[in-house]
């Protein structure tokens, strides 16, 4: 019982993800595996395996030894001194006539066997960390374990260059790889358009006046979608992508419409007098959560499609600023005091969830697709960072961002 | 129609799929443009914050030559002090909206999410609208835009500096 009592008192102590406890029972789950980079060592090669490390840390599924390992590529013996790895994966990475390319074989560390090999290529250099998250996906695919896709994914985001300046930046989930694709004046809130990534919406200025455009990634063509005084903002598109929810401001007054792409009408779901933005469809798209400060400070509520009702979602804070969903759980940023903003989950019937974080400054929460994992971003002295924390397996990671206000992001 | 939008879009698929190095346009520094000075350390800030987080100074003026006006946190409500720094202003916005159109920009500090702060720059903006309207200006006259936290007069990290920041700006119109 005194042991119970430890473990939960440390658990409410530290919070969620900063539970160390937590994490060292996971550790005994995982599998043990070692890296080793059968390159010639270069800057690029060492990059490589951090993002392996990084990659097979946040699977949950693979306890990886951190160490930079370098031995030649041919041949499958493995070191004796690698054997009480459950596995170990070997990697080269050229770059040749054109083409950058990861060789990849994972070997079951007792006996030596060859279990799983992979080649991946990619014509930009640039895109190397890709080569990993694929290499990666795959290897956890054929061993069997719950999927991790989203790391091939692509993240959009937006930061602030300068006053009234900000760029549209797209980046592996990492940030290795980072390329501007829009910039110049006020470029915010992008938002992918489509599940399989191949548009966008994001918000510029024209004139002074709001518009949301559209960008298709594979034509570059760039349409205008709609435009409205005061604000407007993309906060979601629906699994189908045929319908939008856009934050506008018609009268001045910002509420939540609902936009059909194909009829391209606005429908105004929200109509209170004070502030309600952030629209995400929830529950399968019966409901849409939002923050609104209906109650005098900013909270998260839900408007369910069929009755038009608003209620509170979270009972918990005075200031809880962004929210996303995934089903039926929400996760949420809330202001604990000054520079201080924490996550939390939290669902729909107005149940609580748990903490996520505990302390610092933690925003921009996204789910995964998969629902799994969160993004966020936490800034510090040290500038940016982007965060993630596995929701089943307690893993979580921070790549560093560099000192540039992160905007908004998308994933 | 394109090309007449500053904003410039790079060829997406070939930066996606194609094995190009990155070309990236000099990226503007804050501070560069016209309409104002920023303040980086926000030490020459010369008031301070009252209780509910509203700038108590007196400095402060729009690149149109009218007096900022501050805000507590997260609050849209104009209150006295700043209701006079309007009508001490008023003889020269109403002659200003009959000649041109009037622009109110709303601004928040850096604090909480953007999206909530571009609606609360914007009820700021609508606040100082509803004043003026109230007042004799038309309200036909009068723009609102909201520019967030994207547009600060002051970026360092005293909470004087902040609370310069949570403002409304009048303007001549574009």
């Amino acid at each position: 019982m005194r042991v119970w009592l430890l473990v939960i008192m440390t658990v409410s102590l530290f919070g969620g993800f900063d539970a160390k406890l937590t994490i060292e029972k996971k550790a005994d789950q995982r599998a043990r595996v070692a890296v080793v980079d059968g390159s010639l060592p270069t800057d690029v090669s060492r990059k490589i395996h951090a993002i392996f490390v990084a990659d097979l840390k946040i699977s949950g599924h693979f306890l990886a030894d951190e160490a930079y390992l370098s031995s030649e590529y041919g041949g499958n013996m493995v070191d004796p001194a690698l054997r009480a790895q459950a596995y170990v994966i070997k990697y080269r990475y050229t770059q040749e006539n054109g083409t950058n390319t990861l060789l990849v074989k994972v070997l079951r560390a007792a006996n030596s066997k060859q279990i799983v090999e992979g080649r991946y290529a990619v014509s930009n250099p640039a895109k190397y960390p890709f080569l990993v998250h694929k290499a990666v996906s795959e290897i956890n695919a054929q061993l069997r374990f719950a999927p991790i896709d989203w790391i091939n994914r692509y993240v959009v985001f937006a930061r602030y260059t300068g006053r009234k300046q900000s760029e549209i930046l797209l980046a592996d989930y990492t940030f290795h790889y980072v390329k501007t694709i829009i910039h110049g004046g006020l470029n915010l809130f992008p938002h992918w358009g489509d599940p399989a990534q191949k548009s966008l919406y994001y918000t510029a200025y024209v004139k002074g006046r709001p518009t949301l455009y559209r960008l298709d990634l594979r034509t570059g063509k760039r349409t205008v979608v709609t435009s409205s005084t005061g604000m407007i903002v993309c906060s979601d598109v629906k699994s189908d992508g045929e319908k939008l929810l856009l934050t506008m401001a018609p009268d001045g007054q910002s509420d939540i419409y609902e936009y059909d792409i194909a009829t391209a009408k606005a429908t105004r779901l929200t109509t209170f007098s004070g502030i309600d933005v952030n629209g995400v469809y929830a529950d399968e798209g019966k409901t849409i959560v939002f923050v609104s400060n209906r109650l005098g400070y900013p909270n998260v509520f839900k408007r369910d499609f069929a009755s038009g009702t608003v209620t509170q979602v979270v009972f918990h804070g005075k200031n809880n600023n962004s929210v996303d969903a995934y089903g039926d759980t929400v996760v949420y940023s809330a202001r604990e005091g000054q520079g201080v903003f924490n996550l939390y989950t939290a669902h729909t019937d107005g149940s609580s969830g748990r903490p996520l974080t505990s302390g610092g400054v933690n925003q921009f929460p996204r789910f995964s697709p998969d629902g799994n994992t969160i993004l966020y971003i936490k800034r510090s002295y040290e500038g940016n960072a982007v965060g993630y924390l596995g929701l089943k397996t307690n893993q979580s990671l921070l790549f560093p961002l560099g000192d540039r206000k992160i905007q908004s992001l998308d994933w | 129609m394109i090309k007449t939008i500053p904003t410039i879009i790079s060829l997406v698929l070939a930066l996606l799929f194609s094995g190009c190095t990155q070309q990236r346009a000099p990226i503007p520094e804050g501070g560069q443009v016209a309409d104002g000075q920023v303040s980086l350390d926000g030490g020459e800030v010369t008031g301070g914050v009252d209780g509910d987080g509203k700038y108590t100074g007196n400095d402060g003026v729009s690149r149109s030559g009218f007096k900022m006006l501050y805000f507590g946190y997260n609050s849209y409500q104009l209150d006295n002090g700043q209701v006079q720094r309007v009508m001490g202003d008023l003889p020269r916005i109403a002659a200003l909206a009959k000649r041109s159109t009037i622009r109110i920009e709303g601004n928040c500090d850096e604090f909480g999410t953007d999206e909530f702060n571009y609606a609360l720059g914007l009820k700021r903006a609508k606040a100082v609208k509803a004043l003026l309207v109230s007042n004799g200006i038309p309200a036909a006259k009068i723009a609102v835009v909201s520019y967030g936290e994207s547009n600060p007069t002051c970026r360092g990290s005293k909470p004087a500096c902040h609370a310069k920041n949570r403002r409304a700006e009048i303007n001549k119109g574009r």
